[in-house]
């Protein structure tokens, strides 16, 4: 009965020409995050932390840090105003080069739509309507 | 009807959605289109009064909603319990594709 929960994930990874020392500031100060996760970013970085932030493309994000490793690894919950709910882990790993910066992001509640019980294929829409027809078909 | 427009504490939808027999729940009520207590209870391995919980802890989360249908409880997914996945899958990927590409630069700027 338990599914799993890797269905909806998805994972990117860079490397930078830079210690993972330099890059964490970018990761945890708003000022930093500003620069790139968003546009506008209010956001108390520590575990438990929360605020929200505003993306390039004007969507609104709720935001809950979930863990904070010096260096290492960042951790939250985020929420759109589409009710979009997923939760992001970054994490940086020294390479020869610099650093590996690897994001994996999961959706909570799509996980849920693609577990099995044969609710397979790419059948979901925005419309509930067309989500139940493609499930029942 | 109960209104589902409040926001919970994210962590109320990971925990409702952390437990197997709480995502079931949720899957066959999206399946069925909406259940009742009953027809969610029957042939579960557990206590009626369990899945009532069960349910409750899905409500409590903002991914289903419910009311009263005669004398018993009906359930129906929320917007937020069925979100779309491909959009979703797609979207994301390239969000973290052009915010990776922001991050490059900045440490390119900083370096420099």
């Amino acid at each position: 009965m338990s599914a799993p929960e890797t269905t909806d994930r998805i994972e990117r990874s860079i490397e930078l020409d830079a210690d993972a020392d330099e890059i964490w500031p970018l990761l945890i100060e708003p000022d930093g995050l500003a620069d790139w996760l968003g546009d506008e970013v209010e956001l108390d970085v520590r575990p438990g932390g929360s605020g929200h932030l505003i993306d390039d493309r004007g969507t609104r994000r709720d935001v809950l840090v979930t863990a904070v490793e010096p260096a290492r690894r960042l951790a939250w919950h985020w929420w759109s105003e589409g009710d979009e709910l997923s939760s992001v882990e970054i994490t940086l790993v020294p390479t020869d080069a610099g650093t590996k910066v690897t994001v994996v992001e999961l959706s909570a509640t799509t996980a849920v739509l693609r577990a099995p019980r044969g609710l397979t294929g790419p059948t979901m829409s925005a419309s509930a309507g067309r989500v139940l027809a493609g499930v029942v078909a | 009807v109960s209104t589902t427009t409040t926001r919970e504490p994210l962590d109320a939808v990971f925990g409702a959605l952390a437990d197997p027999t709480r995502r079931d729940l949720l899957r066959a009520v999206i399946t069925a289109g909406s259940l009742t207590t009953n027809e969610l209870a029957e042939g579960r391995d557990m206590t009626r009064q369990a899945v009532v919980k069960h349910l409750g802890v899905l409500v409590d989360a903002g991914l289903l909603t419910s009311w009263r249908d005669g004398r018993e409880t009906r359930y129906e997914a929320t917007r937020r319990g069925l979100v779309p996945v491909n959009r979703w899958l797609s979207e994301a990927d390239a969000a973290w594709e052009r915010r990776l590409d922001r991050l490059r630069r900045q440490v390119d700027a900083r370096r420099t």
